[in-house]
């Protein structure tokens, strides 16, 4: 039988060690894309990802169910992003191993695909991760909710506590500075 | 494109953005088409953005980065169990790295013992730490100080393969070392639990009883480490006077070798002055003729 979030939450308050655990299970992907895509470095991804758990663990008693879950718990992982980048007091940092460059990166992946492509793909997307980490935070949260975690824009809007109006507009106003951004980056690409 | 004028009169941009994501009423997308049907700034603004989007597609991350990330925390419930600490605001945060080790600190002491224990188990199976702890006492020997043993052979007798098959000790030497040491000290410390426990049995101890044991494996446990630590130190200023030694051996007989240099080339010196005086006494001669 598969619980829902709300039931697995119930059962956890009610005692049920695992039951948390298979929240853990089902969430953490998510958690950690948004911490990654939010701060731009695994380690503090990671490190990130685990305090939101157990913020979730510890807290979980007062959670009341009148958002979803996985609202509560973007809502966590969000704040303890927020407090990581005001620690950092900077953006954040698109870190690439040091000793990998696209050619070994694209090696690493499954062999499903021809190593020009792949190499061409882990560009575009090297691309696409430096022009996310230069728009502000806003905007970055809501193309992230949106594009990646798939909220609407109600859900973006409750989430990060702003009118529906302004989640639209720093949609359109990040879109708008990627467009330019990757653009640049295409011309310059294309010059080297 | 920026400069073409647009003549849309509601709020153009999340009209926009509605449109692009398909958020949208039936009746504004409906207006929203009717108008860039004929607005060309606003056909190729989405067109634009669209392709952002699927730019944005392309930021995938590895799989197999994911799973690692909580995965300690899959147990958290298991762990913590019924001693849930007070749920602090959601809002105020210590750095994350010194929330770990208190997360560690929180744990009990068998779970850190069995972290301990894991930890110490692996690094000596990575550094071929062998350990042997019999009558004549304790023994701890690193991978470094052991003569190289020749490699099994691949095509070892059936008996032999299924041994390593089915025992996996056999494989792992100083695994039956570390198992073998591990029952005997639950042995010891059985018998010393039962001893205190007898000399204080007015105490109703099972959870100091149990404290206590843990304790003392964990100084035991120590004791090994800082064994071997000490043994590796030792090993280590060993070779390094191994290596003076040598040093000063070679830089010996360097500076015998540069002696008998100078000896020959001083002896060579000698014979060219010798030749000298005597081609100078030939040619006087031959002038004087």
């Amino acid at each position: 039988m598969t619980w829902t979030d709300e039931e697995l939450v119930a059962r956890a308050i009610g005692g049920d060690s695992d039951s948390f655990d298979e929240l853990v299970r089902r969430w953490e992907r998510a958690i950690y894309a948004l911490a990654y895509r939010q701060i731009g470095r695994e380690e503090d991804a990671r490190d990130v990802c685990q305090e939101t758990f157990l913020h979730a663990y510890r807290a979980l008693g007062g959670f009341r169910g009148q958002a979803k879950f996985s609202s509560w718990l973007y809502r966590i992982a969000l704040n303890l992003c927020r407090d990581w980048m005001r620690r950092q007091r900077r953006t954040p940092v698109i870190q690439m191993p040091e000793d990998l460059e696209g050619m070994e990166r694209a090696a690493l992946r499954e062999p499903v695909e021809s190593i020009e492509d792949r190499i061409a793909r882990a560009d575009l997307a090297r691309h696409v991760e430096r022009a996310m980490a230069l728009l502000p935070e806003e905007q970055r949260t809501a193309i992230v909710l949106k594009e990646y975690q798939g909220l609407t824009f109600q859900e973006i809007a409750d989430l990060v506590g702003c009118p529906l109006s302004t989640v639209k507009t720093r949609l359109y106003q990040g879109l708008t500075v990627l467009r330019r951004q990757l653009a640049r980056e295409g011309a310059s690409a294309a010059a080297r | 494109m920026a400069d073409i004028l647009c003549g849309y009169t509601a709020d153009r941009d999340e009209t926009l953005i509605a449109f692009l994501y398909g958020d949208i009423e039936p009746a504004q997308r409906a207006a929203f088409e009717a108008h860039i049907a004929t607005c060309d700034r606003c056909r190729h603004e989405v067109a634009e953005l669209q392709d952002v989007r699927e730019r944005l597609q392309e930021w995938t991350l590895d799989e197999e980065e994911a799973p690692e990330a909580a995965r300690p925390l899959v147990a958290i419930g298991s762990l913590a169990g019924s001693s849930r600490v007070p749920a602090p605001s959601v809002e105020s945060h210590e750095p994350p790295r010194r929330r770990r080790s208190t997360l560690l600190a929180d744990l009990p002491l068998w779970a850190q013992l069995a972290a301990a224990t894991l930890v110490l188990g692996v690094s000596s199976g990575i550094a071929g730490l062998e350990v042997h702890y019999d009558g004549s006492g304790l023994t701890v020997r690193t991978g470094w100080s052991r003569p190289a043993s020749p490699p099994i052979p691949p095509a070892a007798s059936p008996a032999g393969s299924a041994v390593a098959a089915t025992n996996p000790d056999a494989a792992s030497p100083w695994k039956a070392d570390f198992d073998a040491l591990e029952r005997r000290m639950k042995t010891e410390l059985r018998a010393e639990l039962h001893a205190s426990s007898s000399a204080a049995s007015a105490v109703p101890a099972r959870t100091e009883g149990s404290t206590v044991a843990d304790a003392a494996l964990l100084r035991k446990v120590r004791a090994l480490v800082d064994e071997s630590e000490r043994r590796q130190r030792n090993e280590l200023a060993l070779r390094i006077a191994e290596i003076v030694q040598e040093f000063d051996t070679k830089r010996g007989t360097d500076l015998a070798n540069v002696r008998s240099m100078k000896t020959i080339q001083s002896a060579t010196g000698v014979e060219i002055v010798r030749q000298q005086q005597w081609l100078d006494l030939l040619t006087k001669a031959s002038m004087q003729r």
